[in-house]
């Protein structure tokens, strides 16, 4: 099993967090699994569903507080 | 500068009125409105823009509130070569004085709120009822692909918001609440697990379903809310609305039995907003919507029609 890559973007505002979660995909293999902690609003509210609609694919989903975590299995 | 206010009612400047010149405040000088509908323009049009804005103006252009451009500084003479000069290149001249201005639209047709593909919608509005029809007053369209009314649709005569309505599949739903974290107005709650929706905070923007990961909230429908009689001038009415989810199809023929309704009825330099209140806006929703199912019908209330009635 590959390692899953982790980005915390919490501390980013948007278009930032878009641009660091593009970066971070960049890193992973096809197939691979990036986690990425954001906050909740906006961030949680749009960077799920573009990658969804890119065709990667959400594999769990969890919220601690005022963060969520989110893994996604990158397209093939 | 000294103007002669009869300048603008001589039929010299009537006829220059109907067909896009802007009488400014320069002696013998006028601006050329371009007919640029939902503000787009491809680059090449663009540089044919520049050039003739250069060969008969003071090679400057003006962005309309209106998202279209002008050339300033055309000397009256000069104004048919600029006519030519322009019919040449594929360009038009706008509407301006008693007649239908360009549609605008935001960009909802790329914007990750959008509900509906809006340039698609504008254009076929602009295409089936701008025409050089004289009306009562002027006459403006806008679209906006969402309830965020980019395009301030409810400050136009006629003005479309599409609209979606979520519906939830409790099975499919993961209780993550990304839903309720991107509703804008707190309509949105999350209740023993699942979300829960406030119908009168609702307004149909569509954000849930697009935000949901597990696509558990899907559009039950999708359509165009109508609103009529907006105007944004010395005095102000935001538009009434009058017609909900509204096809494509409706919406188009909406345009073109409101625009009739308002010649038939609407007194000279009256505002559709101003015929709307004078023989009441259930006359205008009966025109408009006619043929459309009475489900799309908005219940028209006395409090609705006050708020319709305006300010300075």
């Amino acid at each position: 099993m590959t390692q899953a890559f982790e980005l915390d973007i919490t501390g980013d505002v948007c278009p930032m967090t878009l641009v660091r979660v593009r970066m971070a995909l960049d890193k992973v293999a096809p197939g691979g699994v990036l986690r990425i902690k954001m906050a909740a609003g906006e961030p949680v509210a749009s960077i799920p569903r573009t990658l969804r609609d890119e065709g990667h694919e959400l594999v769990s989903l969890e919220r601690s507080g005022e963060h969520f975590e989110a893994s996604f299995r990158k397209k093939p | 500068m000294a103007i002669d206010p009869r300048d603008f009612y001589t039929p010299k400047v009537l006829d220059a009125q109907l067909t896009g010149m802007i009488k400014t405040r320069e002696p013998n000088t006028y601006s050329a409105r371009l007919r640029i509908p939902m503000g787009i323009l491809t680059a090449d049009a663009l540089e044919d823009v520049a050039a003739v804005a250069r060969a008969h103006g003071r090679g400057e252009v003006y962005l309309t509130a209106r998202m279209g451009i002008e050339i300033p500084g055309v000397q009256t003479e000069d104004f048919p070569a600029l006519r030519e000069d322009l019919a040449a290149r594929g360009v038009a001249l706008a509407g301006c004085g008693p007649r239908m201005r360009s549609t605008t639209a935001c960009k909802g047709t790329v914007c990750p709120h959008g509900n509906l593909d809006v340039f698609e919608l504008a254009w076929r509005i602009d295409q089936a009822h701008n025409d050089a029809a004289v009306l009562p007053h002027k006459f403006k369209v806008g679209v906006a692909g969402c309830a965020s009314s980019c395009s301030k649709p409810q400050t136009n005569d006629v003005g479309f918001v599409g609209v979606s309505e979520p519906e939830l599949d409790p099975g499919a739903c993961v209780n993550c609440g990304i839903c309720a974290e991107a509703c804008h107005l707190a309509a949105l709650r999350m209740e023993q697990g699942l979300p829960a929706i406030d119908p009168d905070l609702c307004v149909s923007c569509g954000d849930c379903t697009k935000a949901c990961p597990v696509q558990a909230l899907a559009p039950r429908r999708t359509g165009l809310d109508l609103y009529a009689g907006g105007r944004w001038g010395r005095e102000k009415q935001v538009g009434m609305r009058l017609g909900a989810f509204l096809s494509e199809d409706e919406a188009v023929g909406a345009v073109g039995r409101i625009k009739a309704w308002y010649v038939a009825e609407g007194r000279t330099k009256e505002r559709l907003g101003q015929t709307m209140l004078r023989l009441g806006p259930r006359a205008c929703q009966e025109a408009a919507l006619e043929g459309v199912p009475r489900g799309k019908w908005v219940e028209l209330t006395a409090e609705a029609e006050e708020r319709f009635r305006g300010f300075r």
